[in-house]
């Protein structure tokens, strides 16, 4: 362990499928740390091997070499005490917002009530007070993925695993949920690792941009965001913004 | 603020659409096409003076089951009850099948072939065999409607109890989910809705089953008595019993459907 403030670290971590006879290399030697408290984005070519690593992280996929450490401990089963978001909701179509919500307290066999306040806080946090007794189906798909952000959270996780959670919204929802999503991380003060496709994104949100190269994927280059926090939607249009996602833009096209 | 003010909006339109129910146009719609053929077919049979034998028409057959009510009740519910029994049993048998097939893989990989070698195989032609080992009465009957009967719901059973988004076994991964919670608490509801798709198909299959095995041996049920009617030329008969006995199937089906809008609400709410 080389910085006990690194809540993550990879160590030449690879991962292979086998696919038909022939394996297949998704991760090569991908070495990199992800300190207390720090937002950092995950960028790269589709395929590159973006979702594989968040669920190495997680623990809940293999590694085929290499080590992942969480909380200084060695991944080998599902780290506890952490929230993972996906791409889609993947709400439970029959149970009502604030029973969504309340799904990760059911299995981990806490007390309902315990949490039932904070659920509601979080509802009210992500602006949907009012739709708590509503059923997934009724709501959209920007609503949606704000509930399973909630589900995420109910159980206070210091650290947050997200998997190109705005990916299905469109432009409009997708700022608002950025700007939420800052404002929940800095109330918090969670550690984030987020993986997207938008460099914009990545750069609003990010202390860290991670690049990763196509697959066999590695580190290609890391990005410090130095833009002052809090951030308003407004620094998307400085010059400083426009160059981060310049620089960064280059180093994907390689 | 704006956009949430648009979701509200837009949640009020989704509910304010038919789905909940049917509406009154999906009744009389389909009411008044019945009545048309029916009227069509009684003036057919006047118009172009087909023999009762060959067909009589709708109101004689109505005209028929008015004056025989009681024996006509009677045969339906010796029908109903074989249809009911075998269909119970297929729910039970067809559930349990399918909670064991997903479960075991060698289970799954010992019973499969089987369950399709005893759908392949017509029940018509083996009917006989299990009226001779089961004699003339009620069993056989109710055998054979569950045999044909519980196969779809064997079938919808295993594709609902596994077909879950990978990425909800994944986050339930993460909470460390037992398996006994993820089926308790996502595999039995994720499988309603599959399982009432196969029980509207059950049970009409369970109406064939009882049927065919009255056609073959028995003194009871509807298909006895459109046996009995063609042996003695009563077209007029066998148009009644038919006619009961379509009733019969409508209403089973209907009520599956009234008891999965309130077994399954989520399903029709998207």
């Amino acid at each position: 362990m080389a910085d006990a403030r690194n809540v993550i670290e990879y160590d030449r971590v690879r991962k292979a499928y086998v696919q038909g006879k022939a394996p297949l290399l998704a991760v090569e030697e991908m070495s990199f740390a992800v300190r207390d408290q720090e937002f950092t984005s995950i960028l790269g070519p589709s395929g590159c091997g973006k979702s594989t690593l968040l669920k190495i992280t997680a623990g809940i996929m293999p590694v085929s070499g290499g080590t992942v450490h969480v909380n200084g401990r060695p991944v080998t089963e599902p780290v506890s005490d952490l929230g993972m978001v996906f791409q889609n909701p993947i709400l439970i179509k029959w149970r009502n917002v604030v029973d969504n919500v309340l799904l990760p307290v059911e299995i981990l066999r806490h007390r309902r009530r315990d949490y039932l306040d904070r659920a509601l806080d979080l509802i009210r946090l992500v602006g949907l007070q009012g739709f708590e007794d509503r059923l997934p189906g009724e709501l959209s798909g920007g609503m949606q993925q704000r509930v399973s952000i909630c589900r995420a959270l109910i159980t206070d996780p210091p650290l947050l695993l997200m998997d190109e959670p705005f990916g299905a919204l469109d432009a409009l929802t997708r700022e608002d949920m950025n700007l939420e999503l800052l404002r929940i991380w800095e109330a918090r003060k969670k550690t984030v690792l987020f993986v997207t496709h938008s460099i914009p994104e990545a750069v609003f949100l990010s202390d860290k941009v991670i690049v990763l190269s196509p697959r066999p994927s590695r580190v290609a280059r890391l990005f410090e965001v130095e833009i002052p926090r809090p951030r308003e939607l407004s620094v998307r249009y400085t010059k400083e913004f426009g160059e981060y996602c310049g620089s960064i833009r280059a180093e994907i096209k390689r | 603020m704006a956009i949430k003010e648009l979701e509200r909006v837009e949640i009020e339109t989704i509910q304010g659409l038919p789905g909940r129910g049917p509406g009154r146009r999906e009744i009389l719609v389909p009411t008044a096409t019945l009545v048309l053929l029916v009227l069509a077919w009684e003036a057919a049979v006047a118009a172009f003076q087909i023999s009762p034998i060959i067909l009589p028409p709708p109101s004689a057959a109505l005209l028929f089951i008015g004056k025989n009510l009681k024996l006509l009740l009677a045969h339906t519910y010796a029908t109903t009850h074989e249809i009911l029994l075998g269909f119970l049993l297929a729910i039970a048998v067809g559930l349990v099948l399918s909670i064991v097939m997903i479960h075991s893989k060698i289970m799954s990989e010992a019973l499969y072939p089987l369950l399709v070698l005893s759908q392949v195989l017509p029940k018509v032609a083996v009917a006989p065999l299990l009226l001779l080992w089961l004699g003339y009465g009620m069993l056989p009957k109710v055998v054979i409607a569950f045999t044909i009967a519980f196969f779809p719901i064997v079938i919808n059973g295993v594709s609902g109890l596994t077909n879950i988004d990978p990425e909800m076994l994944d986050l339930l991964k993460v909470l460390k989910a037992s398996r006994w919670q993820v089926f308790v608490k996502i595999r039995i509801k994720n499988a309603l809705p599959y399982i009432f798709d196969g029980l509207k198909i059950a049970i009409t299959l369970a109406v064939i089953g009882a049927i065919v095995a009255e056609f073959i041996g028995g003194d009871t049920g509807l298909g006895y008595l459109i046996i009995v009617s063609n042996s003695t030329i009563n077209t007029t008969m066998m148009f009644a019993a038919l006619i009961v006995l379509s009733a019969l199937g409508m209403l089973l089906f209907a009520l599956i459907m009234v008891v999965e809008r309130v077994a399954v609400p989520w399903h029709f709410r998207s």
